[in-house]
């Protein structure tokens, strides 16, 4: 694998506790150039230039510290995935051919996707949550670009994008969170559909059209139209205190509940996480959900939320075949998680704290 | 079977791969069965307004395009296509991307739904460009002068001229930068 993944390879800051709830945040700003077709409707030679002139633009911009280029037809399989697992790239920008790719800078945490759905996906990834940091690194960058480049905009419309669901601020601003106590109490649904009434979207952590595995939701803005920067930020950050409110009160009834739910669901987990010979990675996330519970609430010891939560990442396929060091096929993958789940946390141990 | 989907998975939209999926429908195909998902701004998009609708054109014959022909569609449109890109109606709904800045004005009629049903508005209420500021600066001062000369208000004419100049500056070194810049 090439020098230049090695940036992208690095722990995700791990500043977080077991019973931390919001696990990081994100920021992204879709941008179009001005007279430009956009990526999906030009041509492959349209595409190619535009590709060559933003990339050369964000690797000379000085916003970024040490900006590192990635071409996407250059990538094998395995180095598209973990990126994808990264979100440093998307899933449709992973199965992208000539004329696209990403600028990645690890010391920003800024990362420009190219010839995605538009020309831009400029981006701000910040661990726990922290969305005003996020979007002054993202206005510095849109602004530096700004110098060299006229954006697609209308006074009316505001920014204007390939699909008409991001016209406008083109931003999408999106928390990560770990719920755990409203999923064991089914609670869930309930909460996702009231956010989605209040105009909200809530994705899993990977990828879309799975159970949100390892109880990580994403919870971002769906209006970009009608509504100013400031004001999604702002309904965003709302909205996250008051998810985390409801989490804690779900983990408080949990500990106060009559029948020991919590106690047996921690100890499930911690009898598969111990015996399993098979993982898949939901299950390992679901795992690794469940020992930051346990280790919340005293009845797991042996490792840090810091470190479980990172794990998130590490038992992806990508990142595990990276760790194997050979391409595996999905059961060999599941074979090996299982080993590999216990042998980083070998010092996991179940307390006899009832 | 065609309704409203609320299920517990989390479901992007097939059509525009952004919005929570909303609507689910069940189609059989080639005696395969097949579940598609999409949210309220692309079914509105494709003609459909509820379930009722959704009923409607599949007992009608023709559900929108899975991969098939194009169906038939209740949502008036041009045929000319975009002038700037010569994006098609149907090239649009068969991607739900545009082609570029100027098929919203060529599609502004069928657009408008969309952007009320996926935004719950129709205009843009976020910051400007750098260059739209200049710009928006520029057109109040040029008014504020044009009135102080009036008044005969001529020290404050006299500072009026001195910014209007260096925003004309700016303007003129943002276009430069902007089309000299990045020869795409």
């Amino acid at each position: 694998m090439r020098a230049g993944m090695d940036t992208a390879q690095q722990e995700l800051p791990a500043a977080s506790v077991a019973g931390k709830v919001v696990v990081s945040s994100r920021i992204r700003l879709a941008r179009n150039l001005h007279g430009k077709a956009f990526p999906g409707w030009a041509g492959a030679r349209e595409r190619q230039r535009v590709f060559e002139a933003l990339s050369q633009l964000l690797m000379d911009e000085g916003q970024l510290v040490n900006p590192v280029l990635f071409e996407i037809d250059t990538l094998d399989p395995l180095e598209r995935e973990i990126l994808r697992e990264r979100h440093l790239i998307s899933t449709e920008l992973a199965a992208g051919g000539g004329g696209t790719g990403c600028v990645h800078d690890d010391a920003t945490g800024l990362v420009a996707m190219i010839n995605e759905e538009d020309h831009l996906r400029l981006q701000a990834l910040r661990p726990g949550l922290e969305l005003e940091g996020a979007w002054q690194a993202l206005r510095r960058l849109e602004a530096g670009l700004e110098r060299h480049v006229a954006y697609a905009f209308s006074p009316t419309l505001g920014y204007l994008t390939a699909c008409p669901s991001n016209v406008g601020t083109g931003m999408r601003a999106s928390v990560m969170l770990h719920l755990p106590g409203l999923k064991l109490l089914g609670e869930v649904d309930q909460v996702v559909r009231g956010l989605n009434r209040m105009g909200f979207a809530v994705r899993g952590a990977f990828g879309e059209g799975s159970e949100a595995s390892g109880s990580l939701f994403q919870v971002s803005n769906q209006a970009t139209l009608g509504i100013s920067e400031d004001a999604t930020l702002q309904r965003i950050s709302g909205i996250v205190q008051v998810l985390v409110t409801l989490e804690g009160q779900a983990r408080q009834r949990l500990r106060e509940l009559p029948m020991p739910r919590l106690l047996d669901h921690v100890g499930r987990i911690f009898g598969v996480f111990s015996h399993a010979a098979m993982l898949t990675a939901g299950e390992a996330m679901d795992i690794l959900s469940g020992l930051m519970l346990g280790i919340e609430s005293g009845m797991i010891t042996g490792a840090d939320g810091g470190s479980l939560e990172n794990m998130m990442w590490t038992v992806q396929p990508g990142h595990l075949q990276r760790e194997a060091r050979r391409a595996l096929s999905a059961l060999e993958r599941d074979v090996f998680r299982a080993g590999y789940l216990r042998g980083v946390l070998s010092n996991v141990q179940r307390t006899g704290q009832q | 079977m065609i309704g409203a989907f609320s299920g517990s998975r989390l479901v992007k939209c097939e059509f525009c791969h952004v919005n929570e999926a909303c609507v689910e429908v069940q189609q059989i195909t080639d005696g395969c069965l097949r579940e598609v998902h999409m949210c309220a701004g692309c079914a509105a998009a494709k003609g459909f307004k509820s379930p009722v609708d959704l009923a409607g054109l599949l007992i009608g014959g023709g559900l929108f395009p899975l991969g098939g022909d194009e169906p038939e569609l209740a949502v008036p449109e041009s045929t000319a296509g975009c002038p700037v890109c010569h994006m098609r109606a149907a090239d649009f709904r068969k991607t739900s991307r545009l082609g570029c800045a100027h098929c919203y004005e060529t599609f502004a009629g069928l657009l408008k739904p969309m952007l009320e049903s996926m935004h719950r508005a129709t205009v843009y209420e976020g910051k400007q460009p750098v260059r739209e500021d200049v710009r928006g600066e520029l057109s109040g001062l040029k008014a504020s002068l044009a009135k102080a000369i009036r008044a005969e208000a001529y020290e404050e004419a006299a500072g009026l001229r001195d910014r209007i100049r260096v925003l004309e500056l700016a303007d003129a070194c943002l276009d430069g930068a902007a089309h000299e810049g990045v020869p795409v």
